[in-house]
């Protein structure tokens, strides 16, 4: 075996998956030493760059699978998938709340004559006019950018949905960095928070809809439901917030804060999937994996949380402690029931193979 | 249809070919504007083999090597055919919009 053969076959048992290689490497690396001509192994031949780089557009391809060819990663494929939609309907919905205060701060309340107790908006930064306030009314705008991905995903613009989920991510940062009065191990831990909980469906979304994944197909009334939602929520928060902000209230409604924070919100919408697919989703389902994905940020962040400074009142930390809890147990039964329903291991069927011996 | 997809079933129109044989193949189709890397290859046929675009022809030792060729499937021929007229349509309307164009400038 020459020295660009033996680093080909690194390159490949590197990166693809065993079954795969089975049933191809032979021929990749026929295919490859043939292209690269007659080389030494006192020239000390490696692989172009580009083409280490096809084989791992390649790995990306076959371990999210589109097709039923390599059963496995079909079943992990199709998970990614369904937690990038979950995970970007839950930003969407999100984005949405913090629109609605950032129409709130503007005025939106007193222009409708809607009176909300404790309603969610910080007030408008800088003077009318001034590039402060124009930054502020273009970082409120960028709420909607969740939202924009979200629906581009469910009438099947994949492409578009990125561009969109990744600016989203880009705005939540900047957002973060220009927030007056924190503390940089506060900024940090926003930002963690921000890296954490809702950069996993962005991954999954770039990686899960490659060129080869089908694109989604599901109703287009389902694009508008997260700004649906979020008016609901927009309202319950609010109710919650003025009621915890009432004198002398603070103390006894405190377990109630780790709920409507972001993270927590995604606990709590996490906990009544999980309740859902473990009674009733069918064997088949990939639910459980796509949940087992999104679990593991939202518990990293609370892990974060609970590791750094206190916020002062023991029934928070109690709460986050149970949070993270019940996101490691469901994320464990999560885990049994998925490689319970995980397919056995085959290597890929060559594609005519059968006719082609049969012949 | 892909231009990579597009140019792999023109290559195997003729004829089935391997691997390397396909990438040699669109190479000199495209003019050396195409130069399949080997995992953009194997993606595209495991596409089209999905698709039931092409489909294996036989297997050959060469030089203790591994080949398998792959042909086209009649699925495939149409496919090809359909997407071929499409891009004569686009190339027909463009080459119209393009004389169109120069009778203007020199009118």
């Amino acid at each position: 075996m020459s020295l660009l053969e033996d680093r080909y076959r690194f390159v490949l048992r590197l990166l693809l998956p065993a079954s795969y290689r089975a049933g191809r490497e032979e021929e990749m690396v026929a295919a490859f030493l043939d292209g690269a001509g007659e080389l030494s192994d006192r020239d000390n031949p490696r692989p172009r760059a580009s083409e280490v780089a096809s084989v791992a557009a390649l790995a990306v391809r076959v371990r999210l699978g589109s097709t039923p060819a390599l059963p496995r990663y079909h079943v992990l494929g199709r998970a990614m998938r369904l937690a990038a939609v979950l995970g970007l309907a839950f930003h969407a919905t999100l984005g949405g709340v913090w629109f609605a205060g950032f129409l709130n701060a503007y005025g939106l309340r007193d222009r409708l004559g809607v009176d909300v107790p404790g309603a969610l908006g910080a007030a408008a930064y800088g003077d009318p006019g001034s590039a402060a306030r124009l930054l502020d009314v273009a970082q409120g705008f960028t709420g909607l950018l969740g939202a924009a991905a979200f629906a581009a995903l469910i009438l099947g613009r994949a492409g578009t949905a990125k561009v969109l989920a990744v600016l989203s991510l880009v705005a939540l940062y900047a957002g973060t960095a220009r927030t007056p009065g924190l503390t940089a191990g506060e900024a940090a831990m926003i930002v963690l928070s921000h890296t954490l909980v809702p950069a996993l469906p962005v991954l999954a979304l770039l990686a899960g809809f490659h060129r080869d994944a089908p694109a989604p197909r599901r109703p287009a009334w389902l694009a508008v439901l997260p700004l649906a939602a979020a008016v609901p929520l927009y309202t319950l928060l609010s109710l919650l917030n003025g009621r915890a902000a009432v004198a002398g209230a603070v103390e006894r409604w405190a377990w109630t804060w780790p709920w409507m924070d972001e993270t927590g919100l995604a606990c709590l919408a996490l906990l009544a999937a999980t309740a859902y697919a473990l009674t009733r989703s069918r064997p088949a389902s990939v639910l459980p994996p796509a949940l087992v994905l999104l679990i593991v940020p939202v518990a990293l962040a609370r892990a974060v949380a609970l590791t750094g400074p206190s916020a002062g009142v023991d029934a928070v930390a109690l709460t986050w402690a149970v949070q993270l809890c019940g996101l490691l147990a469901c994320g464990a039964a999560l885990l049994v029931r998925a490689i319970r329903a995980l397919p056995p291991r085959e290597p890929v069927a060559v594609p005519g193979e059968e006719t082609a011996a049969g012949r | 249809m892909t231009e990579p997809a597009f140019l792999v079933l023109t290559a195997l129109a003729d004829l089935p070919r391997h691997g390397y044989g396909i990438v040699a193949e669109v190479d000199r189709l495209s003019g050396g504007g195409v130069r399949l890397k080997v995992g953009t290859l194997y993606g595209v046929l495991d596409r089209l083999a999905g698709d039931g675009l092409v489909e294996l022809d036989r297997e050959e030792a060469w030089q203790g090597r591994l080949r398998r060729y792959y042909r086209l499937t009649d699925a495939g021929a149409r496919a090809l055919e359909a997407e071929a007229a499409r891009l004569a349509a686009n190339v027909a309307g463009a080459r119209e919009r393009l004389r169109l164009r120069h009778q203007g400038g020199t009118a």
